[in-house]
């Protein structure tokens, strides 16, 4: 009965090895910068999940610009890849502008949007979409009602209205406040802080617009106890409560996931994904003394603790 | 007994640290150093003790080989694995909501009718690719007679099982492997989003994360077992053991009684 249960184990064992990417794909990584962590988070956890590929990386950042733009081409021809992973804004740029007919899977750009997306063409979006930021504020903070957002409308309104939408879902509220013409950006958040319990900041140039005014609207969060949560590390300096951003090795799988797909002949039926994972920072310290209740079965969801 | 007598032995005084090792395949948050700053700075008051989290299991499977001297903290899954090949003294299990098991979900769109359904598509999961595989097989084994035509799944590592549900939810992944308690936190976060989620399948039952010695443990074994049994009597200690997913311990006296849990 054991013998029977081992091979039977062994059966199902078979059917959930992943399908990896046969051992003839060969793969062009273009990475627009590996000194840039984050680039470099999602290459290597693409690398690791492509082992039976012959995978070669291209660095767009080593050397001149408009060298390396002609060194792929070149590459292109010369390798032959049957897939290419462009990595960063850049990267996906300058392999689009190859006229190269081969499959390309991007990731770790902002604002997708704005490029040109190919028929062979594939990504994964550089931002977490607001509904899972949505789900994790719930989820960190259960008794949050209401969290502020500061924006400009004719770049954030739809993102503001899906933000709102996906609250809705777990009963939180965003109370949004526009920066219009007629106002500063300190009376705004005169009008905004007193009405909740936290700031949400956006990816908005025009709140965003200068380092001054950054520390403009964290001074003033402090100053009225208010917690502010952002969407990059790029902000710690500034003292956030929480940073909720994209994991990147996990967005380094998901296009490996996607890169096996397409190589099977199973086009993805969406053709730019969100980002899977999601990296928390906290500062239980700066929660606690905002008076905000932190989830203590959250923990275990935090990556890195802010001091 | 030999084993609850670790507890109570007397500590002689060693200049280095003694250590805890820990490694889960059931986690893939990658907090290893959160684990390690927020650990160490409890267990600093405690004793001459620190907290070593692994990233893989291959290390610290050499260090409980080699019995290194010091306790390991492990999954029951590789407790089982691993007992095979080392005296291991199971010395206390964790626990969570009041029991000292867990179980893992199969979650799909609640459209998905059968296990069919899923060939070819892409599976989140917070745990290792090769845990995965055994909780997904285990769960397969549980649900009334397969067809022989199983499908074959493609796995996508998430740091945390709230990555791996969104991901269903929002059509990054055809399904999730969770744990119970996940699942149920996500129903009550958005109930909304998780009517249009369901059980496909039930895995097994697995007893929550295991402390161990060797045989070869020096005297420091019992008080830092203490010191580790404590944490639930404390806020601070109870923090740090939530973001192991535990909320306290119970004692085990010996291997039959561990097996007797579940």
């Amino acid at each position: 009965m054991k013998m029977v249960q081992l091979l039977f184990g062994l059966l199902l064992m078979q059917c959930f090895i992943p399908l990896p990417i046969d051992a003839a794909s060969k793969i062009l990584l273009v990475n627009s910068d590996v000194s840039i962590a984050k680039y470099q988070h999602a290459m290597l956890a693409f690398s690791d999940s492509v082992k039976t590929a012959e995978l070669k990386t291209l660095d767009l950042a080593a050397g001149k610009f408009e060298e390396n733009s002609s060194r792929l081409e070149e590459l292109i021809r010369q390798e032959q890849p049957e897939l290419i992973y462009a990595i960063g804004a850049q990267a996906y740029e300058q392999v689009r502008k190859s006229r190269s007919n081969v499959d390309i899977i991007f990731s770790s750009l902002l604002n997708w949007r704005r490029l040109p997306i190919k028929g062979h063409t594939w990504g994964i979006a550089g931002e977490l979409p607001p509904k899972m930021e949505v789900m994790l504020f719930r989820h960190l903070f259960p008794d949050m009602e209401k969290i502020g957002v500061l924006y400009c409308s004719k770049i954030n309104s739809k993102l503001l209205a899906e933000a709102s939408r996906a609250a809705a879902g777990v009963n939180l509220q965003f109370i949004g406040q526009k920066l219009s013409q007629g106002q500063n950006l300190e009376e705004s958040l005169a009008l905004l802080l007193p009405q909740v319990e936290a700031l949400w900041l956006m990816a908005d140039p025009k709140v965003l617009s200068s380092r001054q005014a950054i520390q403009t609207i964290f001074d003033k969060a402090q100053a009225l106890d208010k917690p502010v949560f952002s969407y990059s590390e790029v902000f710690e300096p500034f003292g956030p409560t929480l940073i909720i951003s994209t994991d990147q090795p996990t967005v380094g799988r998901q296009a490996a996931a996607l890169a096996a797909m397409i190589r099977a002949g199973d086009k993805p039926a969406t053709k730019v994904q969100f980002p899977a994972g999601s990296r928390v920072i906290l500062n239980p310290n700066k929660a606690q003394k905002f008076g905000l209740k932190v989830n203590p079965n959250a923990m275990s969801s935090v990556n890195r603790i802010m001091e | 007994m030999v084993f609850l007598s670790i507890f109570t032995a007397q500590t002689s005084c060693a200049a280095e640290n003694y250590q805890i090792y820990y490694f889960s395949p059931e986690s893939n948050i990658n907090n290893y150093s959160l684990l390690k700053r927020e650990f160490d700075q409890y267990l600093a008051d405690q004793g001459p003790f620190r907290f070593q989290p692994f990233a893989d299991s291959a290390t610290f499977s050499e260090i409980i080989l080699a019995e290194q001297n010091g306790l390991y903290l492990m999954s029951s899954w590789q407790y089982e694995q691993l007992k095979t090949e080392v005296d291991l003294c199971p010395l206390m299990v964790g626990m969570a909501d009041g029991k000292v098991y867990h179980n893992y979900f199969l979650i799909v769109p609640e459209q998905i009718e059968s296990i069919n359904e899923l060939a070819n598509v892409t599976l989140a999961s917070s745990s290792s690719e090769t845990f995965s595989q055994t909780i997904l097989s285990q769960a397969l084994q549980a649900t009334p007679a397969q067809e022989n035509k199983l499908p074959t799944v493609r796995f996508l590592m998430v740091p945390k099982d709230i990555d791996a549900l969104m991901a269903v939810s929002f059509g990054m992944a055809r399904g999730a492997l969770v744990s119970a308690v996940s699942y149920s936190d996500f129903k009550n976060i958005n109930p909304q989003q998780a009517s249009s989620l369901k059980i496909l399948a039930k895995g097994q039952k697995h007893l929550l994360p295991i402390l161990t010695a060797t045989t070869l443990q020096d005297s420091r074994a019992g008080s830092c077992a203490r010191a580790l049994e404590k944490m639930q009597e404390n806020k601070a200690g109870r923090i740090r053991l939530k973001m192991l997913g535990l909320d306290g311990w119970r004692r085990v006296a010996s291997t039959q009684e561990l097996e007797g849990l579940l």
